[in-house]
């Protein structure tokens, strides 16, 4: 079942174009990552998707119905954790909960609620006493507090530890273990290769790309080698391979593995070099990600004039 | 559509957040209190008692209500609500709820220490005309200072903007006891804006003999100002920060 249809959508403040005739569909149970820099049309697509903005162009459907006109019934399906926590610091994260839980047809019992964002022990402690992390918690358990359908991420991630974002994550993984459609904008690329089945790239307003984070590795970018290369050998490598080296690593996205693996292979033969850290593979998402949206690769910009180099 | 729980466990949260505010507290009790028993002398008129009640109740009605809701405006509070399923109607109608019982509460508590202190007190009848005013009165400022949200770009200008526009008024409408417009021409202004009128509501309403309700013509023009507010309110009021 398709939840949520987006036709040649566009938005224009001005003469600035921000989003420029996007088009995608996503399915129930989906979750799908828009990656994008800063400026790219990321937020902007999720303010029109969740109804806060109307688009100058092309036509949007969520759940069926135009944002815009969705009613209380429409809005007891759609979950949305916005950019910035809001949340009102004076009041306990229950007493938020249950405010809320109160509006929703059929809302989730507060205290599953409490237990899958792990909150449990702080249900009665003020939200203006708890960490930034557990803050992005309670916005995370009241964009979910209603069952949605769909659900609306917007950067819920940002800022916060490891630990805090790994628990953010199990989350949404539990979230989508069932029939949620989930829109997750994020800046983080490891989180995308975490929990998306898709990624949507944004680059300059347009949509870039359409894929699964394996696809965009295996066709936004060249297969990289890597070697770690002691710094007292560093010195003897050949002039093509030298200016691959990032800090004790050779680091080389090639355009032929076969020829470059050949030369390398060589070269740490005759220079006695351990090849047990040898590795051979896709390019990660980051790189396919930089090459999608445009952006300057420091590996790549370094290295130039080489043979068989991407 | 929410039921009358949903309504219900609104007016109970916009109830904590509002006995959770300081300047709540501060602007519609203890400014009221500590000005009557600084004004007092013993002998505190129905006049002085009338205008800090309506001072205390106003304080929550406009200040407070207005200032919060620029606040949540602000932090995106109000942005989520309206992504929720609970209708504006709703939303309003759990604050302003809220808003006048505490107001409400908070007239009872100046009323209580002018009774306890100094034997100012209102006959049954008046007491019930004294909640109509208080309530209406209410009302009436929360609506106009819905409407003035519009005109407040951040939390940060909300207090000098609404305190601009409301202490002035009160004070020259009689908050202090006695108004300053007489029955010159500000006087005649001051009598179709909605402070003078609700406190000349309250002040009959503390007299003996008063009447169950308040002067029609009291009510009148707050019911004209409520209405006015309410219209203005939804034609301009914005859920997310400009």
């Amino acid at each position: 079942m398709t939840a949520l249809v987006a036709d040649r959508l566009g938005k224009r403040y001005g003469s600035t174009v921000a989003l420029d005739e996007v088009s995608f569909r996503i399915g129930a149970g989906q979750l799908v990552a828009v990656l994008g820099p800063n400026g790219s049309g990321k937020t902007t697509l999720v303010e029109l998707l969740a109804g806060f903005s109307a688009p100058t162009g092309g036509t949007v459907r969520v759940l069926g119905a135009d944002p815009r006109r969705g009613g209380p019934a429409w809005r007891a399906r759609i979950g949305l954790v916005p950019q910035e926590t809001s949340l009102d610091l004076r009041l306990t994260v229950a007493e938020v909960l249950r405010a809320f839980a109160a509006a929703y047809p059929r809302a989730l019992p507060v205290g599953d609620v409490l237990a899958l964002i792990d909150l449990a022990a702080e249900a009665g402690t003020r939200i203006g006493a708890l960490s930034g992390g557990q803050r992005r918690r309670v916005d995370l358990g009241l964009g979910l507090i209603g069952r949605p359908e769909v659900l609306f991420l917007d950067e819920p991630t940002t800022g916060l530890d490891p630990r805090a974002r790994r628990r953010v994550w199990a989350c949404v993984r539990d979230l989508t273990a069932g029939d949620t459609a989930v829109v997750l904008t994020t800046h983080y690329l490891d989180e995308a290769q975490q929990l998306a089945d898709r990624v949507l790239v944004l680059a300059g307003g347009r949509l870039a790309a359409d894929a699964t984070p394996d696809e965009l590795r295996a066709h936004a970018a060249a297969p990289t080698i890597r070697l770690p290369v002691p710094p007292a050998a560093a010195a003897d490598l050949p002039p093509a391979f030298r200016g691959h080296l990032d800090r004790d690593e050779l680091v080389l996205r090639s355009a032929d593995v076969g020829v470059d693996l050949a030369g390398l292979l060589g070269w740490a033969a005759r220079a006695g070099v351990d090849l047990s850290g040898l590795q051979v593979g896709p390019p990660s998402l980051e790189e396919a990600y930089l090459v999608l949206t445009g952006q300057t690769d420091p590996l790549r910009t370094e290295r130039r004039g080489e043979p068989s180099h991407a | 559509m929410p039921d009358v729980p949903a309504l219900r466990a609104h007016v109970h949260y916009q109830l904590l957040l509002l006995v959770r505010t300081p300047r709540a507290a501060f602007a519609g009790l203890l400014l009221p209190l500590g000005l009557l028993l600084l004004r007092g002398d013993g002998h505190p008129g129905v006049d002085l008692v009338a205008g800090l009640t309506v001072l205390g109740a106003l304080s929550t009605g406009y200040l407070t209500h207005a200032a919060g809701l620029v606040t949540a405006r602000e932090s995106g509070v109000l942005r989520r609500w309206r992504a929720s399923p609970l209708p504006p109607w709703a939303f309003f109608g759990g604050r302003m709820v809220a808003t006048t019982l505490v107001a409400v509460a908070g007239a009872a508590t100046t009323l209580a220490v002018a009774a306890a202190a100094y034997h100012v007190r209102p006959d049954p009848a008046g007491a019930v005309g004294l909640l109509v005013a208080v309530v209406l009165g209410t009302l009436c400022v929360a609506a106009l200072g819905t409407a003035a949200t519009a005109v407040v770009p951040t939390a940060e200008s909300a207090q000098p903007v609404l305190s601009l526009t409301f202490y002035p008024l009160v004070l020259l409408s009689g908050a202090l006891g006695g108004t300053a417009g007489g029955s010159g021409r500000l006087g005649e202004v001051l009598s179709r804006l909605p402070v003078e009128p609700m406190i000349d509501a309250v002040t009959r309403a503390l007299r003996p003999g008063a009447g169950v309700l308040p002067p029609a013509a009291d009510l009148a023009v707050l019911a004209g100002w409520a209405v006015a507010g309410v219209i203005v309110s939804l034609v301009s009021f914005r859920w997310q920060p400009s």
